[in-house]
């Protein structure tokens, strides 16, 4: 019989045998794998970026994680004293800028009238100006009529307040002298407003229940005075004899920090205090360095 | 489509993506974005390219800085568009062997920011800066080092990173009178002969 022959019973089209399916070729295979990994990671990018972080970001603030305000004392443009522990019982916005920060001069206006508007209900602004020198700052506090006091900052300042890497910089602390809100970069002063207006509904020395950030926040990180200070910018050595502290630098020196600065760790912790890359890689190194002499 | 993903990818890189996938996931959701993550980010590089492979006693030499600016960043031009902006500014140590005649720095181009009215003068991208240098007549043939920097303030449309600094270094190689000089990097310095001044 042959092949292409109806069998009794058996329908017509049985009769002819299935064609083989169209193979795709190796070409076109691996573009579409490489097409749909593109949509795959950039899907990914855009759905952390605009969902998942700022998520995380709101869990972490409603978690009650708000540490406190390191306390500092700098000096205002007249060369008066001036201390975070001053602005305890109000509810203090702290401005890190220069003169020379085109978004800060941006947002400083809005800050104006920030101060205006809450200065009775106990609202302050304190401007903390990363310039090398006074006189530009006279002439721009002069120049846009500021309305809250300015002071000098300095390195170990920003390094207090978990390294200050781009200007404005901006923190909102309450009337319990914590750290609710940290802001990398210029906004809209509006964005401050609602959460101002929690926090100075709060009680003097009363922690904020249930608050909220207003947008994108950055993590907030401070150091202790004893990490400022310390012999490696960053590391707290206070808990080491002055034999382990100099075996622990003699460990920093044998390796090198992979920002890209080809210093080796001791070195660019303290010609860039400023490196997280470092700063992370010696304390890691000196908790296991702790942990090893248990 | 996930089907039509399955069939088409064989099954070795199958295993291979989605674990991949799995790491890429992991990172995303344990990274939230940051103003600058850890530590300022490193926003301009830049070398010294020379015109020849070296100089005569007596005789001038050209070189070019070859800077670049990460994407999305802005540094101000070497005049900039407001006094109270930090210009870019090259500085080499004072060297008897190698003097700089002339610093040639490239006009900034005009860019409107959020942060101003006014469009600023600025470099982005990668941008030449020119060097005449010079040696003297009678100087030893040799190898002849000098260190300088690229001094920078770098923003993007919503913050400034704090002043900084690249470090440079110059190598001059003095050969005698009698040795033929062969060109080099002749992309780069037709380039700077193209570019408008500041």
């Amino acid at each position: 019989m042959a092949t292409n022959e109806v069998l009794p019973g058996q329908p017509e089209s049985d009769s002819h045998p299935p064609q083989a399916p169209r193979r795709m070729s190796g070409n076109r295979k691996a573009i579409v794998v490489i097409a749909l990994i593109f949509v795959v990671v950039v899907g990914l990018y855009f759905a952390n970026r605009y969902w998942i972080a700022p998520v995380t970001a709101n869990t972490r603030a409603a978690s009650g994680n708000y540490p406190a305000a390191p306390d500092f004392t700098v000096a205002d443009l007249s060369g008066q004293t001036v201390k975070l522990s001053d602005y305890r019982g109000d509810v203090l916005l702290l401005d890190f800028w220069a003169t020379w920060c085109g978004p800060c001069r941006m947002e400083i206006p809005g800050f104006v009238k920030l101060q205006d508007r809450y200065r009775d209900q106990g609202f302050r602004v304190l401007g903390i100006s990363m310039d090398d020198s006074v006189q530009p700052v006279h002439e721009f506090y002069q120049q846009f009529h500021l309305n809250y006091t300015v002071a000098m900052g300095n390195d170990r300042l920003g390094e207090l307040y978990g390294g200050i890497i781009g200007l404005p910089t901006t923190f909102l602390i309450g009337r319990d002298g914590r750290i609710y809100d940290k802001v990398a970069g210029a906004v809209d002063a509006s964005r401050f407003e609602q959460e101002i207006k929690m926090l100075l509904a709060a009680k003097p020395g009363g922690a904020v229940q249930d608050f909220q950030t207003e947008g994108r926040s950055d993590s907030i990180d401070v150091e202790t005075p004893a990490e400022v200070n310390s012999q490696v910018p960053g590391v707290d050595l206070s808990k080491l004899t002055p034999q382990q502290i100099a075996e622990y630098k003699q460990m920093l020196t044998k390796q090198n920090c992979t920002c890209g600065c080809n210093y080796n760790l001791l070195d660019c912790r303290t010609k860039d205090r400023s490196c997280g890359v470092s700063k992370q890689i010696a304390r890691n190194m000196l908790t296991k360095m702790e942990k090893s002499k248990i | 489509m996930f089907s039509f993903f399955t069939a088409i990818v064989p099954k070795p890189l199958k295993f291979v993506l989605a674990v991949a996938v799995g790491c890429l996931l992991c990172w995303l959701v344990s990274s939230a974005p940051r103003g600058f993550a850890q530590g300022p980010p490193r926003v301009v590089e830049a070398h010294v390219a020379l015109a020849s492979d070296g100089v005569h006693p007596g005789s001038s030499q050209k070189a070019a800085i070859v800077s670049s600016v990460s994407p999305g960043y802005h540094i101000n031009a070497h005049k900039p568009s407001f006094d109270y902006l930090i210009p870019t500014e090259v500085k080499f140590d004072n060297n008897h062997a190698v003097s700089i005649e002339k610093t040639r720095y490239p006009a900034g181009k005009p860019q409107k920011l959020s942060f101003s009215d006014d469009p600023l003068s600025v470099y982005q991208g990668r941008f030449l800066i020119g060097l005449d240098l010079k040696v003297p007549a009678g100087i030893t043939p040799g190898v002849y080092t000098i260190k300088g920097e690229l001094h920078y303030q770098a923003c993007n449309d919503r913050a400034c990173l704090a002043p900084s600094r690249v470090p440079l270094t110059l190598t001059v190689k003095v050969v005698p009178a009698t040795r033929p000089l062969k060109p080099e990097n002749s992309a780069i310095f037709h380039e700077l002969r193209t570019i408008q001044a500041d």
